[in-house]
């Protein structure tokens, strides 16, 4: 799989630990998103861009 | 005092009173005596004078020679102290006389002198002896006179005479009366008197000085030092010494008193001294007890500390895990050479998330550091909402982790109370972890603050709803080593630091629980006690 295709969603509580695993995670090429709970992810995962 | 119900007084009146009577009746007896003897002289002195005229005259009676008879009288009668001479017949006529104008009158025999020896009808009765035969009257011009009456009996040479005058049968015949004049007498006894009176009444006075110097020195003036002693004495001046230095019984009394009163002062000494070490004692002990109880309160702090351990990781763990990443991060984009200046910008970024994220966990590490100090006791004014905000931010992790909400309802503008901050922190840190314990799933722990003017107290509130407290055991829930917690979890004086801790504040904690349903722990705190922590600092 193609790592321009792979998209990552991130999810915690914490700012800190979404933005520096989502700067991590861009430089080596991810398409990253974040959620700061479950809510928010859910709704980010039946998003169009993860599908 | 009033002088006259001073004892002394009384005993000098009482002297007084005794003296001058019993001198009074020793005077009066004296003189009535002597006046006796005085008369009894005079009469004794008519007696010899009517025996004197009876012998003088009898030669010119028996020749029946009035003139001459008259003449002896007369002169006898000049004599300074007879007033008179009398004599008179049977039937009471004045025959001769020393005062002329008399003769030939006659003389009630009912009065003057003739009663003595005849009845009231005239007839004679047995002549009476010397004493009775006398009489005493008060002439008109005032002077006394005693008169001495005698009976002139007939005797063989009377009837036998030649003037054949008096006869035979007669037994008296006339009677003589020699009228003496007191007023010499009566003159001296005056004087007699009156010179008595003067030496009674100087006696007296004399007397009474005497013994009234005698009875204030001796008596009055100690006995008064003994009063001034005992009002000194009971007026709380056991230094008294009352100075006196006869040796009779007031004296005696006196030594006995300053004895007591150096007892006494001894006794009061021993038991100041005593009352002074068991002050000291109890100081001690308190301040023992203070220290213990300073030592408590940081233990249980401690233990506190150690509950929330897990939160604290937890707490620290994020920002460190995201310092880490973003470390990483920098390290990878640094190795790949040549920075564009959007990638030197996200560097920069990535480093200023790095500083804010260190601050906070210094700022939970510092915070942490500052609750477990030891801290001493310091009552400082302070806001009572603040201690609360603060005391919540060190379980909010804990809370978050034990999934229960947090509501509060804090009267904004709460006066000032003076608290010991880390003391009143520790004591609701207990309470709410306590709480937190109690509450399983969807716990709601409500906070609340207000100000109750009537009371003019602080009233905080915490209430859960949780498992609740059985009503038997609410009363044993703030003693000592009480405790449900039979795991490890606690020693069972978590309750007991808060109620000692609220009692330092002169507050009041009590609870109100009903099973299954929750807990509210009210704490009251005076804000008018500045005074109180003020002397209890010193």
């Amino acid at each position: 799989m193609n790592k321009n295709d792979a998209k990552i969603l991130i999810v915690d509580d914490e700012v800190i630990v979404r933005e520096s695993l989502k700067g991590w995670f861009e430089e080596d090429g991810y398409f990253v998103e974040t959620a700061e709970d479950a809510v928010e992810a859910l709704k980010k995962l039946n998003d169009a861009d993860f599908l | 005092m009033r002088m006259t119900r001073l004892l002394s007084f009384k005993l000098f009146l009482l002297i007084v009173i005794i003296l001058t009577i019993s001198s009074f009746v020793v005077s009066y007896f004296q003189l009535q005596s002597q006046s006796e003897n005085n008369m009894q002289t005079i009469t004794e002195c008519g007696e010899r004078t009517s025996l004197l005229i009876k012998a003088s005259t009898r030669h010119s009676m028996l020749l029946n020679q009035k003139e001459t008879t008259h003449n002896i009288i007369r002169s006898i009668a000049g004599e300074k102290r007879i007033d008179n001479i009398r004599i008179y017949n049977k039937q009471g006529m004045i025959i001769f006389s020393a005062n002329d104008e008399e003769i030939n009158q006659t003389v009630d025999m009912q009065n003057e002198a003739c009663f003595m020896c005849h009845n009231n009808n005239g007839d004679a009765i047995e002549e009476p002896d010397t004493k009775e035969k006398r009489r005493i009257y008060t002439r008109k011009d005032g002077t006394r006179i005693l008169g001495f009456v005698s009976a002139i009996r007939n005797e063989k040479s009377c009837y036998e005479a030649d003037c054949h005058f008096h006869p035979r049968e007669k037994v008296v015949l006339g009677t003589i009366d020699v009228m003496m004049s007191l007023a010499s007498n009566d003159k001296m006894l005056m004087d007699e008197r009156s010179k008595m009176l003067q030496t009674n009444a100087a006696i007296t006075l004399l007397v009474a000085l005497t013994v009234g110097a005698f009875i204030w020195i001796f008596v009055h003036g100690p006995v008064h030092r003994l009063i001034i002693g005992t009002k000194e004495i009971s007026s709380g001046n056991l230094e008294y010494k009352i100075n006196s230095v006869s040796s009779d019984e007031i004296g005696t009394l006196a030594k006995s008193f300053n004895q007591m009163t150096s007892d006494l002062t001894n006794a009061k000494n021993e038991i100041t001294d005593w009352s002074n070490e068991l002050e000291e004692r109890v100081k001690r002990k308190a301040e023992l007890l203070k220290k213990t109880q300073d030592r408590i309160i940081q233990i249980e702090k401690m233990a506190s500390l150690g509950k929330l351990s897990a939160t604290v990781a937890h707490e620290l763990n994020n920002p460190m895990s995201g310092i880490l990443t973003y470390s990483k991060l920098i390290q990878k984009k640094l190795n790949k050479g040549d920075q564009s200046p959007t990638e030197k910008e996200s560097i920069i970024n990535h480093l200023k998330m790095i500083e804010t994220e260190s601050e906070r966990c210094g700022a939970i590490i510092k915070n942490m550091l500052l609750f477990s100090k030891e801290q001493k006791p310091e009552f400082k004014p302070c806001d009572i909402n603040t201690v609360l905000g603060t005391s919540l931010q060190l379980i909010k992790h804990h809370l978050q982790l034990h999934g229960i909400d947090l509501k509060t309802q804090l009267q904004s503008n709460l006066p000032e109370i003076y608290v010991d901050e880390h003391q009143i922190r520790q004591a609701l840190l207990d309470l709410l972890m306590n709480s937190i314990e109690a509450m399983e799933k969807d716990g709601i722990l409500t906070v609340k603050s207000s100000y109750n003017t009537l009371e003019n107290r602080i009233f905080i509130s915490l209430n859960d709803n949780g498992k609740g407290i059985p009503s038997d055991i609410q009363k044993q829930i703030f003693e000592p080593y009480f405790t449900t917690k039979h795991e490890v979890k606690g020693v069972g004086l978590g309750l007991f630091v808060v109620y000692g801790i609220i009692q330092n504040h002169n507050g009041d904690i009590s609870v109100e629980s009903e099973l299954d349903k929750g807990t509210t722990f009210i704490i009251k705190l005076p804000v008018d006690q500045k005074q109180v922590n003020d002397n209890e600092q010193k």
